[in-house]
């Protein structure tokens, strides 16, 4: 599932560190919150509000709204959000728990409002 | 900073960027607002990491690095990271940035909103490790990477064949690649794509690269399901045609049946659309792009779906028209310089016709949706509880929504509306366009977003009255 290593040619101001659901990662400057997580795997980012289903990003245009995960407090698209050195993302959609400890749907919330 | 323009241009594509440079040239205070990180839309997207930038530029690079200069020197003020959400005729615009809340105001308003891919929904399209084809490329183009080591490539149309060659290119062999189209479909597209030389011989160059990688071709087949909840851990292909079923050891997969305009905005406005079989809901609009809205433009995909090259060339035009409306430019200036678009536009018809038919919904599939299909991704509405909404009385998706829910996420029926519709269409019989009333926000937006920063004593506290 996880792609290839990321390269290594990249200079060090080429790269932030951020962290991921409390741990830090150093990652390529310039890329999506999205694409960082889709590459460090499993590409689970959250679970659908009604049925718990696994979602991730899928449309990375911002029209899907799959990849709507907590980067730094607010819910923001990970697709649309590119990467800043110390920022606090969250795998974690509007409501619900993490996609990635596959708690099911236990505490729902009601959805988002559109 | 300022908020008030002769022309405000939304969306910094090919077509909203060429309209915010003819415009401005022209003299028009012009405001360019887009949503990305950079202007170059989705096909002129800009690479913003290092890995994507080593990668040698390709036509849509250079065609977005080209469109990027000619905006920084064409003095329109750009606003990127800026979502619209509202618009109100005359016109003013909400948008929420990088900045916060803000309104602008302008008489006239390009839309070159672009596109949004669809999926024709099966079962297991909601599984993480299944993405858009639109998404494959917009990883590629920014970000130099596509996620997956066992990936298969499906669905229909260009972007198809672009998208697995361009794996190849990265060292990602796909495992298969499953096309809705035979190559008997491909030949009948050659004539119209020989209407752009240059990027017929692109795509041959493409069709070559995957003959020459000996990539698991099938033609006229689709995808039945994925096998995982949580993970892809395979898929299963069916020849349209009849035939057995086979399955394929895939952790990912890229998926994509063809555009459909994203004509939120539009809609908002009011201005009239007609049903086209090849284009999608299109924008009613003269030959300078003039919609049915006094002062309200349109160009590029989001006004009918033509292609990048066409979308440029309708952008000049409706930045022009803008220019000559506003009085910035005389009728002899305003023939002169729409005459080179006008001719691109004529020329490339077929061009975007051809791709269009390759990338049609593809109806029949649609038929076979399976009644514990998710229909709609952000709600989690099956195709049979849509039926049975139907079965109820549902006669519009306004009332469908009413009933199931469909629609109502946050993705506000982005991915399911058009799937939806031809459901719909099909078992009632009903005819127009099903959508339900455009609304703002047409984007989601967050409330703490609108109100920004503020201070007790901003807040305007009206004199108490003498008693």
């Amino acid at each position: 599932m996880a792609p290839p290593e990321p390269p290594s040619s990249a200079p060090d101001e080429g790269h932030v560190v951020l962290r991921v659901d409390g741990v830090a990662h150093r990652v390529e400057a310039g890329q999506s919150v999205a694409a960082v997580l889709l590459a460090m795997g499993p590409y689970i980012l959250r679970r659908s509000p009604n049925r718990g289903g696994a979602r991730s990003a899928f449309c990375m245009m911002g029209a899907c709204q799959e990849c709507a995960i907590v980067i730094d407090g607010a819910i923001r698209r990970a697709c649309q959000v590119e990467v800043r050195a110390g920022m606090e993302i969250s795998r974690r959609g509007a409501g619900l728990g993490t996609g990635a400890s596959k708690q099911g749907n236990a505490e729902t919330t009601p959805g988002t409002a559109s | 900073m300022r908020t008030a323009f002769d022309l405000v241009v939304v969306g910094a594509g090919p077509a909203g960027g060429e309209a915010a440079i003819a415009a401005a040239r022209a003299g028009l205070a012009t405001c360019l607002v887009d949503e990305g990180p950079a202007p170059g839309g989705q096909v002129w997207r800009a690479p913003r990491t290092a890995s994507a930038r080593g990668s040698g530029p390709d036509a849509d690079r250079r065609g977005g690095d080209d469109l990027r200069a000619r905006l920084a020197a064409s003095g329109a003020t750009i606003l990127q990271g800026a979502q619209v959400w509202d618009a109100r005729p005359g016109f003013t615009l909400s948008i929420v940035g990088p900045d916060g809340a803000s309104l602008l105001s302008a008489p006239r308003v390009v839309l070159a909103t672009g596109a949004t891919e669809h999926v024709a929904p099966f079962p297991g399209w909601t599984v993480p490790g299944v993405f858009g084809l639109a998404a494959a490329t917009t990883l590629m183009k920014s970000q130099g990477t596509l996620p997956g080591r066992r990936i298969a490539v499906a669905g229909q149309g260009p972007l198809l064949v672009a998208v697995a060659s361009k794996a190849i290119a990265l060292g990602l062999r796909p495992v298969v690649v499953i096309d809705r189209n035979g190559i008997r479909d491909w030949s009948r597209a050659a004539p119209g794509f020989a209407r752009d030389p240059a990027a017929m011989a692109r795509g041959l160059g493409w069709i070559g690269r995957l003959a020459a990688a000996r990539v698991p071709y099938r033609a006229r087949s689709e995808i039945v399901g994925v096998d995982g909840t949580d993970t892809v851990r395979g898929i299963v292909v069916r020849p349209l045609d009849g035939g057995a079923e086979r399955r394929f050891d895939v952790d990912t997969l890229y998926v994509g049946d063809g555009l459909a305009p994203a004509d939120e905005l539009l809609r908002l406005l009011g201005a009239a659309q007609e049903s086209d079989p090849l284009q999608g809901p299109r924008a009613v609009c003269d030959a300078d792009r003039r919609s049915s809205v006094p002062g309200l433009y349109v160009a590029g995909d989001g006004a009918g779906i033509r292609g990048a090259q066409s979308a440029a060339a309708a952008g000049r035009i409706a930045g022009l028209a803008a220019a000559r409306d506003h009085g910035a430019l005389t009728d002899p200036a305003f023939d002169a310089a729409s005459r080179a678009p006008r001719r691109k536009l004529w020329r490339l018809a077929r061009f975007a016709d051809a791709s269009c038919r390759l990338m049609r919904m593809p109806e029949a599939s649609l038929d076979r949706i399976a009644d514990q299909t998710i229909l709609c991704r952000c709600e989690d509405v099956t195709a049979g509880e849509f039926r049975a909404a139907i079965a109820d009385g549902a006669r519009d998706l306004g009332q469908a929504k009413h009933f199931t829910r469909l629609g109502m996420g946050p993705c506000q029926g982005r991915m399911c509306l058009h799937a939806a519709a031809h459901l719909m269409r099909r078992e009632t019989g009903a005819l127009g366009d099903l959508r339900p009333t455009p609304r703002a926000p047409v984007r989601p937006v967050e409330l703490g977003a609108l109100i920004g920063t503020y201070d007790y004593d901003d807040i305007p506290v009206p004199k108490a009255a003498p008693l």
